[in-house]
């Protein structure tokens, strides 16, 4: 079940971007560009873990989608469906993870829990893509004129704030 | 690439080309990312408080036994999501059933078993802690602790049962028992004629050679029967020992040791061990079950090892053996190692070599490679004529291939042909 909404999510993603890029109609040579881009992305990650070269192909789901739509962004296509594409990349890329936790030997045997596992981190996946859809979508309609200083400082805030949170994982993990 | 490294990565990025563009529509593709890591982070567990509990099924088993072990863990701290529990094996275990690891969640004050089994092998194998890795959510950092658990199993080597194992020492003790005393009295095997004294047993009066004497009775005498001091010595040096792949020759001679402390003591015999290797571990002589106890557990522990000092049997402490007692050395012997035994023969201690053989044992591994016949043909002659010289010397050998069962080797050697076995004509020899 796992590998197969990582897989329609990576769909997903590649179809929000193809459609942005589509939809907008900027020069061909963006659009094809685009598509080819998507279309790799969703489907080599696949086949490279069927050749059981795993470990890069989840992280290059995600880091591609997120250059691609940054790209598909400052070429001027449809940033709602850049945003989509890129909320989509991430589920992929946790559901992929997700899929490899629960192929631990510990969980041989232990169906119920793996069960319950599954749909505990489903329905917090859910609501995390949700809060970051309207997070984003939020930050797209918003128009707000701010000082430069005053964007420098949000800025700051925000980058002290990642690497907060950055420090925070780095200090209590392994 | 850790997630997390990946996942701040993306976000730095999309940030800094949202400063740098001074574009708002990049920034807002971070939020996503920034709402997964917050997350990630606002529902990241305490740290995980546990406690854990081992128990085994029986901490005191024979070699190659299945033990079951259950580690018992509480939760003390807040609950837990997804958390990895898994057990060290120490060496000398192996996972015979089960398994000693499990994802679990737990809630506070919750506890949990981990039930599995495992083969152990002759030693004492001393379990330490368990390994605890738990999760933030959406997994993009693992803690890894590790919660005290010990716990420790003794094995003591397996005890073949073997039959009465015939010793005849010089000196025995005032008891009865089973050995041969050497001296006449009331017993069951003959032992010669005497003249007869008031209060023998007239069916002890031998007719035959009275009617030769007229005014003279002449009785049997029987051999008296009593208990002994039997000193057993495991060789453990490095240099005696063979092992190739699973086999291993001082397994088989730690073994026997035991086997044959058993059968002594189960005789009623005063019975001491000692190992002779890197060092000279001793276990005083004493009867019973306890006495047994102490040589099984010196004999879990007991392990080969090099010394200078002991690389010969030159410098084996007789004064542990009281003189005349008997002397069972479990050793494969080398060629060097004669002159040794025969002093001790001098000193007047009877003396039984069980030697368990290296040289089947290892054709039976290497069998089919080149020029291993011819090596272990070579081999068995040094053996034989090994063998030979302690024989000359009035020192009993015990060969034992390790493959067949010590009793019946014991039988062979040791054991007294019937008559009817005695002149059995040759085939072909009509």
């Amino acid at each position: 079940m796992i590998r197969r909404a990582s897989h329609v999510t990576r769909g997903l993603a590649a179809a929000s971007a193809i459609a942005g890029s589509l939809l907008a109609g900027p020069p061909l040579p963006v659009v094809a560009a685009m598509v080819a881009v998507s279309l790799l992305l969703a489907a080599l990650p696949p086949l490279l873990a069927g050749q059981r070269q795993r470990g890069w192909p989840a992280p290059l789901t995600l880091a591609g989608f997120a250059g691609l739509s940054a790209l598909g962004v400052r070429s001027g296509l449809g940033p709602g469906w850049m945003l989509v594409s890129v909320i989509a990349a991430l589920v992929a890329w946790d559901l992929e993870h997700l899929e490899e936790r629960l192929s631990h030997p510990a969980y041989a045997g232990t169906q119920t829990g793996r069960r319950a596992l599954e749909r505990a981190h489903l329905r917090r996946l859910v609501a995390v893509a949700a809060v970051g859809l309207l997070l984003g979508s939020g930050g797209l309609i918003a128009q707000a004129r701010v000082t430069f200083v005053l964007a420098l400082l949000l800025s700051l805030l925000a980058l002290l704030g990642l690497s907060w949170i950055l420090a925070f994982f780095r200090a209590s993990g392994e | 690439v850790s997630r997390l490294v990946l996942l701040g990565g993306l976000v730095y990025a999309l940030f800094l080309l949202g400063l740098g563009f001074r574009d708002g529509r990049l920034l807002a593709l971070a939020l996503p990312l920034v709402a997964y890591m917050a997350a990630a982070a606002f529902y990241a567990p305490g740290e995980a408080k546990l406690s854990a509990r081992r128990s085994f099924g029986s901490d005191r088993v024979p070699a190659g036994a299945v033990v079951q072990v259950d580690v018992e863990v509480m939760n003390e701290g807040a609950a837990l999501q997804e958390v990895l529990i898994r057990d060290r094996l120490p060496s000398g275990a192996e996972l015979a059933g089960g398994q000693a690891m499990a994802i679990i969640s737990l809630e506070p004050g919750e506890v949990f078993h981990l039930r599995y089994s495992v083969r152990v092998q002759r030693g004492s194998p001393s379990f330490r802690e368990i390994e605890v890795e738990s999760g933030s959510l959406f997994g993009l950092t693992r803690w890894r602790t590790l919660v005290p658990a010990a716990g420790r199993i003794l094995v003591l080597p397996r005890a073949d049962r073997l039959r009465r194992v015939p010793i005849r020492p010089l000196r025995t003790r005032g008891y009865a028992g089973p050995v041969p005393a050497r001296q006449g009295g009331s017993g069951v095997d003959f032992f010669g004629v005497r003249e007869y004294q008031t209060g023998d047993p007239r069916h002890w009066i031998n007719w035959r050679a009275s009617a030769r004497h007229p005014r003279s009775l002449f009785t049997n005498e029987y051999e008296q029967e009593r208990l002994a001091d039997v000193g057993l010595i495991l060789d453990a040096r490095q240099r005696s020992d063979v092992r190739l792949g699973d086999a291993w020759l001082f397994e088989h001679a730690v073994r026997a040791a035991a086997s044959l402390a058993t059968a002594f003591l189960d005789d009623g015999n005063r019975v001491g061990l000692l190992v002779y290797g890197r060092s000279l571990d001793w276990t005083f002589p004493g009867y019973g079950k306890v006495q047994r106890e102490r040589i099984l557990r010196v004999l879990a522990g007991a392990q080969t090892g090099d010394s200078q000092v002991f690389d010969r049997l030159d410098y084996l402490p007789t004064r542990f053996f009281p003189t005349g007692s008997q002397i069972v050395l479990v050793s494969p012997l080398h060629g060097d190692d004669l002159p040794a035994l025969v002093r001790l023969r001098a000193r007047g201690y009877q003396l039984l070599v069980l030697r368990p053989d290296p040289v089947g044992m290892e054709v039976e591994v290497l069998r089919g490679r080149p020029g291993v016949e011819l090596a272990a043909r070579v081999l068995e002659v040094e053996r034989a004529l090994l063998r030979r010289r302690l024989l000359q010397a009035g020192i009993a050998v015990v060969d034992w291939h390790v493959t067949e069962p010590l009793d019946q080797a014991l039988r062979t050697s040791l054991g007294r042909v019937p008559p009817w076995h005695r002149h059995v004509p040759l085939a072909g020899r009509a």
